[in-house]
Protein backbone atom coordinates (compact mmCIF):
# COMPACT_ATOMS: atom_id res chain seq x y z
CA UNK A 1 0.00 0.00 0.00
CA UNK A 2 1.04 3.57 -0.62
CA UNK A 3 1.63 5.68 2.43
CA UNK A 4 1.33 9.31 1.32
CA UNK A 5 2.22 10.48 4.78
CA UNK A 6 4.33 8.66 7.33
CA UNK A 7 5.07 9.85 10.80
CA UNK A 8 7.76 8.09 12.76
CA UNK A 9 8.39 8.35 16.49
CA UNK A 10 7.41 11.99 16.55
CA UNK A 11 8.06 13.86 19.79
CA UNK A 12 7.20 17.46 20.57
CA UNK A 13 5.65 19.79 23.12
CA UNK A 14 5.36 23.35 24.31
CA UNK A 15 8.18 24.99 26.27
CA UNK A 16 9.36 22.41 28.78
CA UNK A 17 6.20 20.34 28.60
CA UNK A 18 6.44 17.30 26.38
CA UNK A 19 3.12 16.34 24.79
CA UNK A 20 4.00 13.76 22.13
CA UNK A 21 6.05 10.78 23.26
CA UNK A 22 6.75 9.02 19.99
CA UNK A 23 3.78 9.05 17.62
CA UNK A 24 3.95 6.74 14.61
CA UNK A 25 1.26 6.96 11.92
CA UNK A 26 0.79 5.79 8.35
CA UNK A 27 -1.68 7.59 6.12
CA UNK A 28 -2.64 5.57 3.03
CA UNK A 29 -3.50 7.26 -0.26
CA UNK A 30 -7.18 7.80 -0.85
CA UNK A 31 -8.16 6.74 2.66
CA UNK A 32 -9.81 8.54 5.52
CA UNK A 33 -7.69 8.19 8.64
CA UNK A 34 -8.99 9.44 11.96
CA UNK A 35 -7.06 10.36 15.07
CA UNK A 36 -9.11 10.22 18.24
CA UNK A 37 -8.34 10.37 21.95
CA UNK A 38 -9.32 12.14 25.16
CA UNK A 39 -8.46 15.73 26.08
CA UNK A 40 -4.77 16.34 26.21
CA UNK A 41 -3.97 13.12 24.36
CA UNK A 42 -2.01 15.10 21.77
CA UNK A 43 -4.29 15.06 18.72
CA UNK A 44 -3.99 18.72 17.79
CA UNK A 45 -0.31 18.73 18.68
CA UNK A 46 0.21 15.78 16.34
CA UNK A 47 -1.29 17.69 13.41
CA UNK A 48 0.62 20.86 14.29
CA UNK A 49 3.89 18.98 14.57
CA UNK A 50 3.34 17.20 11.26
CA UNK A 51 2.66 20.61 9.71
CA UNK A 52 5.64 22.16 11.51
CA UNK A 53 3.82 24.98 13.25
CA UNK A 54 4.94 23.23 16.43
CA UNK A 55 8.57 22.20 15.96
CA UNK A 56 9.37 18.52 16.38
CA UNK A 57 11.88 17.52 19.07
CA UNK A 58 12.68 14.23 17.40
CA UNK A 59 11.26 11.74 14.94
CA UNK A 60 10.37 12.38 11.34
CA UNK A 61 7.62 13.15 8.85
CA UNK A 62 7.78 11.61 5.38
CA UNK A 63 5.72 12.53 2.36
CA UNK A 64 5.73 9.87 -0.35
CA UNK A 65 8.82 8.44 1.29
CA UNK A 66 10.72 11.71 1.33
CA UNK A 67 11.81 13.24 4.62
CA UNK A 68 10.13 16.64 4.98
CA UNK A 69 10.58 17.02 8.74
CA UNK A 70 12.89 19.99 8.47
CA UNK A 71 10.93 21.86 5.82
CA UNK A 72 9.16 25.08 6.72
CA UNK A 73 5.41 25.04 7.10
CA UNK A 74 4.85 26.87 3.83
CA UNK A 75 7.20 24.53 1.99
CA UNK A 76 5.15 21.59 3.26
CA UNK A 77 1.97 23.36 2.21
CA UNK A 78 3.50 23.80 -1.21
CA UNK A 79 3.86 20.02 -1.41
CA UNK A 80 0.21 19.58 -0.67
CA UNK A 81 0.22 19.04 3.08
CA UNK A 82 -2.78 21.08 4.17
CA UNK A 83 -4.19 21.73 7.63
CA UNK A 84 -7.71 22.97 8.35
CA UNK A 85 -6.99 24.23 11.84
CA UNK A 86 -9.05 23.92 14.99
CA UNK A 87 -11.23 27.01 15.41
CA UNK A 88 -11.11 27.56 11.63
CA UNK A 89 -8.78 30.59 11.73
CA UNK A 90 -10.49 32.45 8.90
CA UNK A 91 -9.71 36.00 7.89
CA UNK A 92 -12.76 37.60 9.52
CA UNK A 93 -12.88 40.82 7.51
CA UNK A 94 -12.28 39.21 4.16
CA UNK A 95 -15.14 37.98 2.02
CA UNK A 96 -15.82 34.29 1.54
CA UNK A 97 -14.23 34.39 -1.89
CA UNK A 98 -11.17 36.27 -0.66
CA UNK A 99 -10.67 33.67 2.05
CA UNK A 100 -10.80 30.98 -0.61
CA UNK A 101 -8.31 32.86 -2.76
CA UNK A 102 -5.93 32.94 0.21
CA UNK A 103 -6.04 29.16 0.15
CA UNK A 104 -4.69 29.23 -3.39
CA UNK A 105 -1.82 31.54 -2.51
CA UNK A 106 0.82 28.84 -2.65
CA UNK A 107 2.77 28.35 -5.84
CA UNK A 108 1.31 24.86 -6.06
CA UNK A 109 -2.28 25.98 -6.41
CA UNK A 110 -2.14 29.43 -7.97
CA UNK A 111 -2.34 28.30 -11.57
CA UNK A 112 -5.53 26.35 -11.21
CA UNK A 113 -7.20 28.77 -8.83
CA UNK A 114 -10.23 29.35 -11.06
CA UNK A 115 -11.01 25.67 -11.59
CA UNK A 116 -10.53 24.93 -7.95
CA UNK A 117 -12.81 27.75 -6.95
CA UNK A 118 -15.53 26.28 -9.15
CA UNK A 119 -14.98 22.90 -7.60
CA UNK A 120 -15.22 24.28 -4.06
CA UNK A 121 -18.45 26.08 -4.97
CA UNK A 122 -19.83 22.82 -6.36
CA UNK A 123 -18.93 21.04 -3.15
CA UNK A 124 -20.33 23.82 -0.96
CA UNK A 125 -23.09 25.66 -2.87
CA UNK A 126 -23.79 27.67 0.28
CA UNK A 127 -20.38 29.32 -0.04
CA UNK A 128 -21.19 30.43 -3.56
CA UNK A 129 -24.41 32.05 -2.33
CA UNK A 130 -22.40 33.95 0.25
CA UNK A 131 -19.27 34.65 -1.74
CA UNK A 132 -19.36 38.42 -1.21
CA UNK A 133 -20.16 38.22 2.47
CA UNK A 134 -17.51 38.87 5.12
CA UNK A 135 -16.53 35.57 6.72
CA UNK A 136 -17.21 36.79 10.24
CA UNK A 137 -20.91 37.07 9.37
CA UNK A 138 -21.19 33.36 8.53
CA UNK A 139 -22.77 30.77 10.82
CA UNK A 140 -20.53 28.24 12.55
CA UNK A 141 -21.33 25.54 10.03
CA UNK A 142 -20.68 27.86 7.09
CA UNK A 143 -17.39 28.93 8.61
CA UNK A 144 -16.35 25.31 8.86
CA UNK A 145 -17.29 24.84 5.19
CA UNK A 146 -15.18 27.86 4.33
CA UNK A 147 -12.22 26.56 6.29
CA UNK A 148 -12.49 23.26 4.43
CA UNK A 149 -12.97 25.07 1.13
CA UNK A 150 -9.86 27.16 1.76
CA UNK A 151 -7.96 23.94 2.40
CA UNK A 152 -9.26 22.41 -0.81
CA UNK A 153 -8.14 25.48 -2.78
CA UNK A 154 -4.60 24.40 -2.00
CA UNK A 155 -4.99 21.15 -3.94
CA UNK A 156 -4.16 18.98 -0.97
CA UNK A 157 -2.24 15.76 -1.32
CA UNK A 158 -3.27 15.20 2.28
CA UNK A 159 -6.05 17.23 3.86
CA UNK A 160 -5.74 17.29 7.66
CA UNK A 161 -8.81 18.54 9.52
CA UNK A 162 -8.73 19.39 13.21
CA UNK A 163 -12.14 19.01 14.89
CA UNK A 164 -14.72 19.06 12.15
CA UNK A 165 -17.84 18.78 14.29
CA UNK A 166 -16.81 20.78 17.36
CA UNK A 167 -19.54 23.18 18.38
CA UNK A 168 -21.78 22.38 15.41
CA UNK A 169 -25.41 21.27 15.57
CA UNK A 170 -25.77 17.54 14.79
CA UNK A 171 -27.51 18.18 11.47
CA UNK A 172 -24.69 20.44 10.27
CA UNK A 173 -22.06 18.03 11.49
CA UNK A 174 -23.76 15.25 9.54
CA UNK A 175 -23.80 17.35 6.41
CA UNK A 176 -20.09 18.06 6.68
CA UNK A 177 -19.34 14.40 7.26
CA UNK A 178 -21.30 13.44 4.16
CA UNK A 179 -19.24 15.96 2.21
CA UNK A 180 -16.09 14.46 3.66
CA UNK A 181 -17.24 11.02 2.65
CA UNK A 182 -17.81 12.17 -0.93
CA UNK A 183 -14.42 13.91 -1.07
CA UNK A 184 -12.87 10.64 0.06
CA UNK A 185 -14.77 8.85 -2.73
CA UNK A 186 -13.25 11.27 -5.20
CA UNK A 187 -9.86 10.03 -4.07
CA UNK A 188 -8.79 12.66 -1.56
CA UNK A 189 -6.51 11.51 1.27
CA UNK A 190 -7.88 12.81 4.56
CA UNK A 191 -6.64 12.86 8.15
CA UNK A 192 -9.35 13.81 10.60
CA UNK A 193 -9.15 14.66 14.27
CA UNK A 194 -12.61 14.18 15.70
CA UNK A 195 -13.97 14.30 19.22
CA UNK A 196 -17.05 12.17 18.60
CA UNK A 197 -15.58 8.68 18.65
CA UNK A 198 -18.66 7.05 17.15
CA UNK A 199 -18.66 9.41 14.18
CA UNK A 200 -14.94 8.93 13.64
CA UNK A 201 -15.17 5.15 13.68
CA UNK A 202 -18.30 5.03 11.52
CA UNK A 203 -16.80 7.22 8.86
CA UNK A 204 -13.15 6.37 8.56
CA UNK A 205 -11.07 3.58 7.06
CA UNK A 206 -8.32 3.56 9.64
CA UNK A 207 -8.20 4.80 13.21
CA UNK A 208 -5.50 5.79 15.65
CA UNK A 209 -6.47 6.21 19.30
CA UNK A 210 -4.07 8.42 21.23
CA UNK A 211 -3.69 8.53 24.99
CA UNK A 212 -1.20 10.68 26.84
CA UNK A 213 0.85 11.45 23.77
CA UNK A 214 1.19 7.89 22.51
CA UNK A 215 -0.66 5.66 20.06
CA UNK A 216 -2.69 3.40 22.31
CA UNK A 217 -4.73 1.55 19.69
CA UNK A 218 -4.44 1.40 15.92
CA UNK A 219 -6.32 -0.47 13.26
CA UNK A 220 -9.06 -0.80 10.69
CA UNK A 221 -11.87 1.40 11.97
CA UNK A 222 -14.43 -1.42 11.97
CA UNK A 223 -12.16 -3.57 14.09
CA UNK A 224 -11.33 -0.76 16.47
CA UNK A 225 -15.07 -0.05 16.85
CA UNK A 226 -15.60 -3.62 18.03
CA UNK A 227 -12.68 -3.80 20.40
CA UNK A 228 -14.13 -2.17 23.48
CA UNK A 229 -10.63 -1.02 24.28
CA UNK A 230 -11.40 2.50 23.19
CA UNK A 231 -13.24 3.25 26.40
CA UNK A 232 -10.19 2.18 28.34
CA UNK A 233 -7.95 4.49 26.35
CA UNK A 234 -10.26 7.35 27.30
CA UNK A 235 -11.16 6.43 30.87
CA UNK A 236 -8.16 4.45 32.03
CA UNK A 237 -10.22 1.48 33.24
CA UNK B 1 -16.22 7.97 57.00
CA UNK B 2 -15.75 11.25 58.85
CA UNK B 3 -16.80 14.18 56.68
CA UNK B 4 -14.13 16.77 56.05
CA UNK B 5 -15.57 18.73 53.12
CA UNK B 6 -19.23 19.11 52.33
CA UNK B 7 -20.23 20.85 49.11
CA UNK B 8 -23.99 21.40 48.86
CA UNK B 9 -25.89 22.67 45.82
CA UNK B 10 -23.04 24.87 44.60
CA UNK B 11 -23.53 26.91 41.41
CA UNK B 12 -21.25 29.43 39.74
CA UNK B 13 -22.13 31.43 36.67
CA UNK B 14 -20.05 33.69 34.47
CA UNK B 15 -22.58 35.82 32.58
CA UNK B 16 -24.71 33.32 30.70
CA UNK B 17 -22.30 30.44 31.20
CA UNK B 18 -23.22 27.99 33.96
CA UNK B 19 -19.69 26.91 34.83
CA UNK B 20 -20.83 24.88 37.85
CA UNK B 21 -24.50 23.92 38.36
CA UNK B 22 -25.94 22.57 41.58
CA UNK B 23 -23.00 20.34 42.50
CA UNK B 24 -23.06 18.43 45.80
CA UNK B 25 -20.69 15.87 47.27
CA UNK B 26 -18.95 14.88 50.48
CA UNK B 27 -15.25 14.18 50.93
CA UNK B 28 -14.07 12.21 53.92
CA UNK B 29 -10.98 12.29 56.08
CA UNK B 30 -8.01 10.41 54.60
CA UNK B 31 -9.81 10.06 51.31
CA UNK B 32 -8.42 10.58 47.82
CA UNK B 33 -11.16 11.91 45.58
CA UNK B 34 -10.61 12.38 41.86
CA UNK B 35 -12.36 15.08 39.84
CA UNK B 36 -12.56 14.34 36.13
CA UNK B 37 -14.52 15.59 33.13
CA UNK B 38 -14.04 16.75 29.54
CA UNK B 39 -12.44 20.13 28.84
CA UNK B 40 -14.60 22.99 29.99
CA UNK B 41 -16.54 20.79 32.41
CA UNK B 42 -15.98 23.24 35.28
CA UNK B 43 -13.37 21.35 37.27
CA UNK B 44 -11.01 24.23 38.00
CA UNK B 45 -13.97 26.54 38.63
CA UNK B 46 -15.21 24.10 41.26
CA UNK B 47 -11.75 24.17 42.88
CA UNK B 48 -11.83 27.95 42.85
CA UNK B 49 -15.21 27.97 44.53
CA UNK B 50 -14.15 25.43 47.15
CA UNK B 51 -11.04 27.34 48.23
CA UNK B 52 -12.69 30.74 48.07
CA UNK B 53 -11.18 32.28 44.93
CA UNK B 54 -14.79 32.66 43.67
CA UNK B 55 -17.90 33.10 45.72
CA UNK B 56 -20.59 30.68 44.59
CA UNK B 57 -23.89 32.15 43.34
CA UNK B 58 -25.72 29.43 45.23
CA UNK B 59 -24.95 26.68 47.68
CA UNK B 60 -22.69 26.22 50.67
CA UNK B 61 -19.27 24.79 51.42
CA UNK B 62 -18.49 23.36 54.82
CA UNK B 63 -14.97 22.42 55.80
CA UNK B 64 -14.07 20.68 59.07
CA UNK B 65 -17.46 21.62 60.47
CA UNK B 66 -17.23 25.32 59.57
CA UNK B 67 -19.13 27.20 56.89
CA UNK B 68 -16.43 28.61 54.58
CA UNK B 69 -18.77 29.60 51.72
CA UNK B 70 -17.78 33.25 51.52
CA UNK B 71 -14.31 33.14 53.00
CA UNK B 72 -11.32 34.19 50.90
CA UNK B 73 -8.45 31.74 50.22
CA UNK B 74 -6.06 33.23 52.78
CA UNK B 75 -8.59 32.54 55.55
CA UNK B 76 -9.52 29.11 54.20
CA UNK B 77 -5.87 28.07 54.31
CA UNK B 78 -5.76 28.85 58.05
CA UNK B 79 -8.47 26.23 58.51
CA UNK B 80 -6.32 23.67 56.71
CA UNK B 81 -7.37 23.79 53.07
CA UNK B 82 -4.48 24.33 50.62
CA UNK B 83 -4.17 23.91 46.88
CA UNK B 84 -1.85 23.79 43.89
CA UNK B 85 -2.40 25.45 40.53
CA UNK B 86 -2.43 23.95 37.08
CA UNK B 87 0.03 26.52 35.76
CA UNK B 88 2.85 26.50 38.25
CA UNK B 89 4.20 29.91 39.18
CA UNK B 90 7.07 29.57 41.62
CA UNK B 91 8.88 32.66 42.83
CA UNK B 92 11.53 32.17 40.16
CA UNK B 93 14.48 33.99 41.68
CA UNK B 94 14.08 32.53 45.16
CA UNK B 95 15.50 29.16 46.09
CA UNK B 96 13.41 26.03 46.29
CA UNK B 97 13.64 26.17 50.07
CA UNK B 98 12.59 29.83 50.21
CA UNK B 99 9.57 29.10 48.02
CA UNK B 100 8.39 26.38 50.36
CA UNK B 101 9.19 28.48 53.41
CA UNK B 102 6.77 31.12 52.12
CA UNK B 103 4.09 28.43 52.04
CA UNK B 104 4.87 27.48 55.61
CA UNK B 105 4.85 31.11 56.83
CA UNK B 106 1.33 31.74 55.57
CA UNK B 107 -0.25 28.33 56.09
CA UNK B 108 -2.50 26.90 58.78
CA UNK B 109 -0.88 29.32 61.23
CA UNK B 110 1.45 32.28 60.67
CA UNK B 111 4.94 31.07 61.44
CA UNK B 112 8.15 33.00 61.95
CA UNK B 113 10.98 32.22 59.54
CA UNK B 114 12.92 29.72 61.66
CA UNK B 115 10.14 27.23 62.36
CA UNK B 116 8.77 27.80 58.84
CA UNK B 117 12.10 26.80 57.38
CA UNK B 118 12.07 23.66 59.47
CA UNK B 119 8.64 22.72 58.12
CA UNK B 120 9.83 23.51 54.59
CA UNK B 121 12.83 21.18 54.92
CA UNK B 122 10.63 18.34 56.11
CA UNK B 123 8.24 18.86 53.22
CA UNK B 124 11.06 18.99 50.66
CA UNK B 125 12.21 15.64 51.98
CA UNK B 126 8.73 14.21 51.41
CA UNK B 127 8.52 15.33 47.79
CA UNK B 128 12.09 14.38 46.98
CA UNK B 129 13.43 17.90 46.49
CA UNK B 130 15.68 18.09 49.57
CA UNK B 131 18.83 17.88 47.48
CA UNK B 132 17.71 20.82 45.39
CA UNK B 133 16.74 23.05 48.32
CA UNK B 134 19.36 25.68 47.51
CA UNK B 135 18.78 25.81 43.76
CA UNK B 136 16.77 28.65 42.29
CA UNK B 137 13.19 27.66 41.47
CA UNK B 138 13.80 28.79 37.89
CA UNK B 139 16.38 26.07 37.35
CA UNK B 140 14.01 23.19 38.13
CA UNK B 141 12.62 21.00 35.33
CA UNK B 142 8.86 20.95 34.83
CA UNK B 143 8.62 17.82 36.98
CA UNK B 144 10.63 19.58 39.69
CA UNK B 145 8.38 22.64 39.49
CA UNK B 146 5.29 20.46 39.85
CA UNK B 147 6.79 18.90 42.99
CA UNK B 148 7.68 22.34 44.28
CA UNK B 149 4.06 23.39 43.77
CA UNK B 150 2.90 20.43 45.86
CA UNK B 151 5.56 21.17 48.50
CA UNK B 152 4.47 24.79 48.81
CA UNK B 153 0.89 23.73 49.46
CA UNK B 154 1.96 20.94 51.83
CA UNK B 155 4.02 23.40 53.85
CA UNK B 156 0.75 25.08 54.80
CA UNK B 157 0.12 21.89 56.85
CA UNK B 158 -3.33 21.28 55.35
CA UNK B 159 -5.98 18.76 56.33
CA UNK B 160 -7.18 18.81 52.73
CA UNK B 161 -5.02 19.36 49.67
CA UNK B 162 -6.50 20.30 46.29
CA UNK B 163 -4.24 19.21 43.42
CA UNK B 164 -4.92 20.69 39.97
CA UNK B 165 -3.32 18.52 37.28
CA UNK B 166 -0.05 17.76 39.03
CA UNK B 167 0.67 14.95 36.55
CA UNK B 168 0.24 16.99 33.36
CA UNK B 169 3.37 17.14 31.23
CA UNK B 170 5.27 14.51 33.23
CA UNK B 171 6.87 11.42 31.71
CA UNK B 172 5.92 7.94 32.98
CA UNK B 173 8.76 7.77 35.51
CA UNK B 174 7.90 11.19 36.89
CA UNK B 175 4.20 10.26 36.99
CA UNK B 176 5.00 7.14 39.01
CA UNK B 177 7.08 9.26 41.40
CA UNK B 178 4.29 11.81 41.85
CA UNK B 179 1.72 9.04 42.44
CA UNK B 180 3.95 7.82 45.25
CA UNK B 181 4.09 11.33 46.70
CA UNK B 182 0.29 11.67 46.62
CA UNK B 183 -0.17 8.27 48.31
CA UNK B 184 2.34 9.32 50.95
CA UNK B 185 0.39 12.53 51.57
CA UNK B 186 -2.78 10.57 52.18
CA UNK B 187 -0.97 8.06 54.40
CA UNK B 188 0.18 10.95 56.56
CA UNK B 189 -3.50 11.70 57.25
CA UNK B 190 -4.22 14.42 54.69
CA UNK B 191 -7.23 14.18 52.37
CA UNK B 192 -6.67 14.81 48.68
CA UNK B 193 -9.06 16.20 46.08
CA UNK B 194 -7.44 16.09 42.66
CA UNK B 195 -8.21 17.12 39.08
CA UNK B 196 -6.44 14.93 36.57
CA UNK B 197 -6.50 14.03 32.88
CA UNK B 198 -4.00 11.19 33.15
CA UNK B 199 -6.76 8.63 33.46
CA UNK B 200 -4.90 5.48 34.42
CA UNK B 201 -3.25 7.36 37.25
CA UNK B 202 -6.39 9.00 38.62
CA UNK B 203 -8.35 5.77 38.37
CA UNK B 204 -5.76 3.82 40.33
CA UNK B 205 -5.12 6.58 42.91
CA UNK B 206 -8.66 7.61 43.80
CA UNK B 207 -10.92 6.00 46.38
CA UNK B 208 -13.84 7.73 44.71
CA UNK B 209 -14.33 9.88 41.62
CA UNK B 210 -16.64 12.78 40.83
CA UNK B 211 -17.35 13.36 37.13
CA UNK B 212 -18.35 16.81 35.89
CA UNK B 213 -19.72 17.57 32.45
CA UNK B 214 -21.00 20.98 31.38
CA UNK B 215 -20.85 22.08 35.01
CA UNK B 216 -23.07 19.31 36.34
CA UNK B 217 -22.19 16.29 38.39
CA UNK B 218 -22.62 13.39 36.02
CA UNK B 219 -21.53 10.60 38.32
CA UNK B 220 -19.85 9.86 41.63
CA UNK B 221 -18.49 6.58 42.88
CA UNK B 222 -15.70 4.07 42.81
CA UNK B 223 -13.39 4.31 39.78
CA UNK B 224 -14.45 0.93 38.36
CA UNK B 225 -18.13 1.92 38.51
CA UNK B 226 -17.62 5.41 37.12
CA UNK B 227 -15.63 4.09 34.14
CA UNK B 228 -18.56 1.84 33.20
CA UNK B 229 -21.27 4.45 33.66
CA UNK B 230 -22.98 4.95 30.26
CA UNK B 231 -23.40 8.68 30.85
CA UNK B 232 -19.72 9.08 31.63
CA UNK B 233 -18.73 7.07 28.58
CA UNK B 234 -20.95 9.26 26.40
CA UNK B 235 -19.47 12.44 27.88
CA UNK B 236 -16.02 11.26 26.83
CA UNK B 237 -16.69 9.38 23.61
CA UNK B 238 -19.54 11.48 22.23
CA UNK B 239 -23.17 10.87 21.34
CA UNK B 240 -23.62 7.55 19.50
CA UNK B 241 -26.94 8.67 17.94
CA UNK B 242 -25.31 11.14 15.55
CA UNK B 243 -23.16 8.37 14.14
CA UNK B 244 -26.13 6.01 13.81
CA UNK B 245 -28.15 8.62 11.92
CA UNK B 246 -25.22 9.35 9.68
CA UNK B 247 -24.78 5.67 8.89
CA UNK B 248 -28.47 5.42 7.98
CA UNK B 249 -28.10 8.40 5.67
CA UNK B 250 -25.04 6.98 4.00
CA UNK B 251 -26.68 3.57 3.58
CA UNK B 252 -29.86 5.21 2.32
CA UNK B 253 -27.94 7.03 -0.37
CA UNK B 254 -26.07 3.90 -1.31
CA UNK B 255 -22.72 5.58 -0.98
CA UNK B 256 -21.09 3.20 1.46
CA UNK B 257 -17.55 2.04 1.03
Amino acid sequence: MDAVLQVEKLESGYGEVQVLWGITLQVQAGKLTTVIGANGAGKTTTLRTIMGSVPSWSGCVLMNGEDVTGLSTHAKANRGLVLVPEGRQLFPDMSVEENLEMGAYSHRARKRQKDNLERVYETFPRLKERRKQRSCTLSGGEQQMLAMGRGLMQEPAVLMIDELSLGLAPVLAQQLFLTLKSLRKQGLTIVLVEQNVHLALALSDHTYVLAEGRVEIEGDSREVANMGEVRRAYLGL
Amino acid sequence: MITLLEVSGVSKRFGGLHAVSDVSFILGEREIMGLIGPNGAGKTTLFNVVNGVYKPDKGTIKFAGEDITNRPPHQVVHLGLARTHQIVKPLQDMTVLENVTVGACFGREYQPLQPARKVALEVLERVGLAERAQMSARSLTIAGKKRLEVARALAARPKLLLLDEVLAGLNPTEIAHMIGIVRGIRDSGISVFMIEHVMQAIMSLSDRIVVLSFGQKLAEGRPEDVARDPQVIEAYLGDPDIAEKLKEKIDGRGTTG
